[in-house]
């Protein structure tokens, strides 16, 4: 059964539209991310699955049972508040102990639930402590077991690690994570960060201006992003402006540039042999998730002339299109692969570019590249070669697997 | 904290507090003196208060005096808070001037308000005594049991009632387990403030007192024209330390609250 359902919900605040249209479903068991920049309308989803604003339309069903006339108290929801929200003149246990002493659970169960909550987020021994004498991290987790020790049908929580510094964040995103397995309950999670939405969910809900953009677990959302929205929010990437020329396979479109109908031959080695000594590098930058063997692709010819080459989804012929390319997707090379090297190196799609400056950070290595008079990011990962320096010409490739393509 | 370090700055302090409470241990040391013309070296004594003990007129208007302070002090922060309550809650027309009328209580000089009171109380038949102080002690007291309660619903976290909800309290053990406790401290401020009010008030009870029934204040005024006796001294007194008192228990139950 599915544990949270909306269908079709709208809010707005005066002329503001906080949810337009808003359809979503939340599985049993799910780790559901809203993420969206502050003010796209996703905690506004959050407090009217609570039950704290109603709808203006729309339907929302909690484990199958609509929830319009259920006040908040009945829905049967736990809730982890930003700021925690804490009975700053009850101790621990009477935090903990509210909800189940309101349903009037005997005292002596309460007692054992206390204790159990506590130990399953690793605070034992600390029911007598009142809130202000905790630490962030540890208000934090006695608000997640405060909110979870009745049972709730979901768990709502509202930009849970917002108030923490990186390195607690970073920890109790594992810590959460561990709890909602071991419980098994259904979670939804409001966030703008998008690493802890990649990090944590198993499906995400990306929000802008009230809609929902794209739905997806972390790789497809990544991987495909169906908006220039969901790309730009989800992580850096490069967008190109244009408009489909040619349509994808079985469509009488164009072939691979440079190179027949070969057969799918293994891709080689990238040449790229003066950088990494004894490179191990596999095909074509990173995994993608699927690998083009030569075949008709799909074309959208930019503003600039340059026309590229996907593999991906196109929208209709002579529409207006964006092209989006992640900039880790990005191989750069001292010079353009011999004529017919783009094949065999899986990298359909090349430019000439100049490198304006080089970003250090130790683990990888962020270009701003120039071309076409602006500018373009490419993230490599510093495999220890001698990186390009600022100045250098380079040839920009990559794959057209990897090359998104979404309607402007 | 360097100031206060300095010897000036020790010294501007010293000359604050002594010019706060040097009155004040001035009128408790003359209580125990027993000269009544105020003549030093002191000769401790208890003479005023035993005194004080028998001067009927004096007790009684004490006793009127703290049981219109107790009276007024219920009723305003019962009425007071609720107001409170729906000025933080509630949109409804007429509020910001409902709002802005609180504050004429305050700003008109208490004066004008007794002689507009006595007037009014006389024309609809209400008259003098103390019912008539009761009266207008709760409207001169209730602007502020409202704006000390407000301040202190301004500050509390209403997502605190919302995690009562989600925890599956309904409205009415949300408001006693989280809402009241929460909002207490600042009831109990509204109360003293209240019964200080009526307690202090002289001029409001000057006029509408009926002949015969009068509160401390009023009883202190007419003691001092005809003749200031040490044994108000005494009686003032008793009155600090009790409210001293009164004072370090709020102050106390304040920070059992939680209040930070």
């Amino acid at each position: 059964m599915d544990a949270v359902t909306l269908e079709h919900v709208h809010k707005r605040f005066g002329s503001v539209v906080a949810a337009d249209d808003v359809t979503l479903t939340v599985k049993e068991g799910e780790f559901f991310a809203l993420l969206g920049p502050s003010g796209s309308g996703k905690t506004t989803v959050l407090r009217m699955i609570a039950g704290f604003l109603q709808p203006d339309a729309g339907t929302i069903a909690i484990a199958g049972r609509p929830v319009q006339a259920v006040p908040p108290y009945q829905r049967e929801i736990g809730m982890v508040f930003q700021s925690y929200a804490l009975f700053p003149h009850m101790t621990v246990y009477g935090n903990l102990a509210f909800g189940l002493s309101v349903r009037g659970v005997p005292k002596a169960e309460i007692q054992r639930r206390v204790r159990e909550m506590l130990e399953l987020v690793r605070l034992p021994g600390i029911e007598n402590r009142r809130p202000h004498e905790l630490s962030g991290g540890q208000q934090q987790r006695v608000a997640l077991a405060r909110a979870l020790i009745t049972r709730p049908k979901v768990v709502l929580l509202d930009e849970p690690l917002g108030a923490l510094d990186k390195r607690l964040r970073e920890e109790m995103q594992i810590e959460l994570k561990r709890i909602q397995r071991q419980v098994g309950i259904t979670a939804l999670f409001v966030t703008h960060d998008q690493e802890e939405a990649l990090t944590l969910a198993d499906r995400i809900a990306i929000m802008n201006q009230g809609r929902v953009e794209q739905v997806g677990t972390p790789a497809e959302v990544y991987e495909r992003p169906r908006t220039a929205f969901v790309a730009g929010f989800l992580g850096d990437a490069n967008f190109f402006h244009g408009r489909v020329t040619a349509a994808g396979e079985g469509q009488g479109s164009h072939m691979v540039p440079e190179s027949g109908p070969g057969s799918g031959a293994a891709p080689e080695i990238e040449p790229r042999a003066h950088r990494a000594p004894g490179a191990e590098l596999g095909p074509g930058g990173p995994p993608g998730p699927e690998r083009v063997t030569p075949r008709r692709l799909g074309e959208v010819t930019t503003e600039y002339g340059l026309v590229v080459y996907t593999a991906q989804p196109l929208p209709p012929l002579g529409q207006p299109a964006t092209v989006i390319v992640r900039p880790e997707r990005l191989v750069l090379t001292p010079a353009p692969p011999p004529a017919a090297g783009a094949k065999e190196t899986g990298l359909e799609n090349g430019f000439a570019a100049q490198v304006k400056q080089v970003v250090y950070s130790g683990k990888s290595i962020r270009y701003v590249l120039t071309a076409f008079g602006r500018e373009f990011q490419a993230l490599e990962q510093n495999r220890g070669a001698q990186p390009f320096g600022a100045g250098d010409t380079v040839w920009v490739a990559w794959s057209a697997a990897h090359t998104v393509v979404v309607e402007a | 904290m360097r100031f206060l370090g300095s010897f000036t700055g020790r010294f501007y302090l010293g000359l604050m507090l002594a010019f706060l409470y040097l009155p004040i241990v001035v009128m408790i040391v003359m209580a125990f003196n027993r000269s009544s013309l105020y003549t030093l070296p002191i000769e401790w004594d208890l003479i005023w208060f035993h005194r004080l003990a028998n001067n009927e007129r004096l007790l009684q208007a004490g006793l009127n005096s703290v049981l219109l302070a107790a009276a007024t002090m219920v009723i305003s922060t019962v009425l007071g808070t609720l107001a409170a309550l729906a000025f933080h809650r509630y949109e409804f027309r007429g509020k910001a001037f409902l709002q802005a009328l609180l504050f004429p209580p305050i700003a008109i000089p208490w004066l004008i308000l007794g002689t507009s009171m006595l007037i009014f109380f006389f024309w609809i038949g209400i008259g003098r005594g103390l019912h008539a102080m009761l009266l207008g002690h709760v409207a001169l007291s209730l602007p502020y049991v409202i704006m000390v309660v407000g301040a202190r619903l301004k500050s509390f976290d209403r997502t605190l009632e919302e995690a009562a909800y989600s925890l599956g309290a309904n409205p009415w053990q949300t408001f006693i387990r989280v809402t009241v406790p929460m909002v207490f401290p600042g009831v109990v401020a509204a109360g003293l403030f209240a019964f200080t009010v009526s307690f202090d008030m002289f001029i409001v009870s000057y006029f509408l007192a009926a002949p015969g029934v009068s509160t401390l204040p009023v009883e202190i005024y007419t003691a001092i024209r005809t003749g200031l006796t040490p044994e108000i001294n005494a009686l003032s007194t008793i009155i600090i330390v009790v409210s001293m008192g009164l004072m370090l228990a709020v102050a106390r139950l304040y920070n059992f609250a939680g209040d930070r």
